[in-house]
């Protein structure tokens, strides 16, 4: 989907700028680092992620300003509204960050580039404009400098293979690929998606596809039930943001849930609220990858803030103006969540499972945890594929070819991995392996251990490379007189036991 | 809400909800995890989540147990049982695609058992013989809290149940002839009350196989 993406740089700096009066360099903070700086706060050196002394050192006249999620969406509102006058259908993605399918308006106004500068003339000041086949290469276009940046359909793979994967913003995926040697979103895409969602879970695999340029945002509303909305009725009006937050925090948790169980994950959302005096508004909200519960409560809270009537700097806080009675939600966008994860069955174990194997892997070594599956082979431990955990397996004997001589089900639940040595005897001696026994078996004997036969069965030839001159071995099944049924099988002109049927 | 009326409202909602918990502990029907019907009849409708269960030698009759759960969808381990035949434990009913083995735990056996019960459904571990009782106690402290259940092939201390085969009849090896068709495993089971005698066929359908292609009749 053709993605346009308009982009204020520094937002939360630009915003808090608005309400401190000042000329001097203004930083947003929170307690320990720099989140975002105004361009006179960059020229001085500070940039986000600083640490705040620091930021104060390199800049002395910096004013630095609580971070404020609310502030940043109160002011952001006059921008998408003159956004909205430009071109209708906006998902605000968060305050300094609206997308929109470039379709429409770029038919309108005939390319997409003078769509774009039609909105940057629209909003004014320092905006970036980003388009590209996608949400997350659109804003990733949109962040690099130029004010109208357009990465051709179907480019996006190679426009942001050169990028470092610092760009995916989730620091402990992002140091991990570092430490792997990854350092290019083009390197972190070449992996297979299969081995990604193994080592790092769903989180994972959906920035495995933004970095491919596959994300799931798709910037257009498409037909969802109505059924997965949620509406919250508020019996007495509320009028502090933290209270609705308080409210809102159960259903938006059902909301993400009742998707989660119909197999989406919501990519886009709209917020609509009513308050006491019936005026009601609304406004859509997407995600570069997909809302979680506290994400949507956020987004509600954001919207609150972007329509607060009180716009004086020290009572805005929390207060939404009039009381609100009625908040709903609705999925606007909604991606498969099969996409993310494995089978049918969901085999992407859920991160319980995954960490009592990390544990035990690193206990016992990564060959020391392993899965198995059914492989094809005459032999019997031939068959099992025993892989390490978090490795796929690799099937080198097809399951499906026929295997002559292979065993019949019942399958023996005792399968040795190394056959053990033992010794046929008749009434005269031991019983070489042979198309035709030399005389009526007794006993097995391993080890000193002597067991009475009661019953055999066979040899039978187990044919194997019969091409590069191998002799053929044999196989035959035996009880003994307490019951228990062998399987033996030989290896080398001597009987071996391969299994067991205990 | 005024200061007093609140408390009042307060206080009548707590006599509530003190009702509706007594109802509920009175009524509480445990849920069991699912197994083979014929354990479920001599385990009180199934294996219960929590607990620990000891079975005498027979691996067969271990997977058996372990599979209603396993087909269920619950995750599924076996710690130190490196000769657990998979395509059996296939026809038992386990999923393989949520099964895994630790063949070899060592020494480290209660580290890895404790790590497992906490996050599996359900683990089949070979009893590696000498346990100290505290390690075990912890271990089914951990089951307990997470509601798994633990297959002890071997002796286990304060077992919920015993499952110890008294015998093996295989069918179908006859004098040189024939072919293992199954076998019939009867088990006694000790739990909290008598001791209780049953027969399990396996394979659990019971079909009969056609004889192999190459076959010969001595």
């Amino acid at each position: 989907m053709r993605t346009l993406v308009v982009y204020v740089p520094d937002w939360p700096a630009v915003a808090a700028r608005r309400e401190v009066n000042t000329t001097a360099p203004v930083a947003v903070v929170t307690h320990a680092a720099v989140v975002s700086a105004d361009p006179l706060a960059r020229a001085a050196g500070v940039v986000p992620g600083l640490r705040r002394r620091e930021a104060q050192n390199r800049c002395p006249d910096l004013v630095l300003v609580a971070d404020d999620p609310l502030r940043d969406a109160h002011h952001f509102e006059e921008h998408v509204r003159a956004i909205e006058n430009t071109v209708p259908l906006v998902h605000i993605v968060r305050p300094g960050l609206v997308a929109m399918n470039a379709r429409g308006p770029a038919r309108f106004y005939g390319t997409e580039e003078r769509a774009a500068h039609a909105l940057i003339a629209a909003i004014g000041g320092d905006v970036r404009v980003g388009i590209a086949d996608g949400l997350y290469t659109a804003h990733q276009a949109a962040t690099r400098g130029r004010p109208v940046a357009c990465v051709p359909v179907g480019g996006s793979p190679e426009y942001l293979a050169p990028l470092g994967v610092s760009r995916l913003g989730e620091p402990d995926i992002v140091s991990l690929l570092h430490r792997l040697g990854i350092t290019t979103l083009g390197a972190f895409a070449a992996l297979s998606a299969e081995s990604v969602r193994e080592r790092f879970g769903v989180r994972g695999a959906l920035l495995h596809a933004a970095a491919a340029g596959l994300d799931a945002a798709v910037v257009t509303p498409r037909d969802i039930p109505v059924d997965y909305a949620c509406e919250v009725v508020c019996d007495t009006p509320l009028t502090r943001s933290d209270e609705i937050a308080f409210v809102m925090r159960q259903p938006a948790e059902q909301f993400i849930d009742a998707l989660g169980a119909a197999g989406y994950a919501c990519t886009a959302l709209r917020v609509m609220y009513r308050n006491e005096r019936g005026d009601s508004t609304e406004r859509s909200w997407a995600h570069p990858r997909a809302f979680g519960p506290a994400e949507v409560v956020d987004r509600v809270r954001w919207q609150l803030a972007a329509n607060t009537r009180l716009a004086t700097t020290t009572e805005h806080e929390g207060f939404t103006g009039d009381g609100i009675v009625l908040v709903r939600i609705e999925p606007e966008t909604v991606a498969p969540i099969s996409r993310y994860e494995p089978g049918l069955f969901g085999s992407a174990p859920d991160e319980r499972i995954h960490s009592a194997l990390a544990r035990v892997q690193s206990i016992l070594g990564h060959d020391g945890v392993l899965t198995v599956s059914i492989g094809g082979g005459r032999r019997l431990a031939e068959r099992e594929v025993l892989t390490p955990w978090g490795e796929k397996p690799v099937h080198t004997r097809s399951v499906t070819a026929p295997w002559p001589g292979s065993m019949p089900s019942p399958a023996p639940a005792t399968v040795y991995p190394t056959p053990l040595p033992v010794t046929v005897v008749g009434d005269t001696g031991p019983i070489p392996p042979a198309e035709i026994l030399s005389e009526e078996p007794r006993a097995l004997e391993t080890s000193g251990r002597r067991r009475a036969i009661a019953g055999w069965a066979g040899p039978w030839p187990l044919v194997e490379r019969w091409w590069d001159g191998g002799q053929s071995e044999w196989r035959m099944q035996v009880t003994d007189t307490t019951g228990m049924a062998w399987l033996l099988v030989s290896e080398a002109q001597e009987w071996h036991i391969e299994a067991r049927y205990d | 809400m005024s200061g007093l009326a609140g408390i009042v409202e307060h206080m009548f909602e707590l006599g509530v909800l003190r009702e509706r918990i007594r109802e509920m502990e009175t009524t509480r029907v445990e849920p069991r995890v699912p197994t083979h019907p014929l354990f479920a009849r001599l385990l009180g409708g199934g294996l219960k989540p929590g607990a620990v269960y000891s079975v005498s030698s027979s691996l067969t009759v271990a997977m058996v147990l372990a599979a209603g759960a396993s087909g269920g969808g619950a995750w599924c381990a076996s710690v130190g049982i490196p000769h657990l035949g998979a395509q059996a434990a296939h026809e038992a009913g386990i999923n393989l695609e949520r099964f895994v083995t630790i063949p070899y735990p060592g020494a480290q056996w209660p580290t890895v058992v404790g790590a497992l019960v906490d996050s599996f459904g359900i683990v089949l571990a070979r009893s590696p013989g000498d346990m100290p009782a505290a390690s075990a106690a912890r271990i089914a402290a951990v089951a307990r809290r997470a509601g798994s259940v633990l297959i002890v092939v071997g002796d286990w201390p304060g077992a919920e149940a015993r499952i110890q085969v008294v015998a093996h009849t295989p069918l179908g090896v006859h004098q040189g002839h024939g072919l293992v068709v199954g076998h019939d495993i009867a088990v006694t089971v000790t739990g909290k009350g008598a001791a209780q005698r049953a027969v399990l066929p396996w394979p659990l359908t019971r079909e009969l196989p056609a004889p192999p292609r190459l076959r010969l009749v001595v």
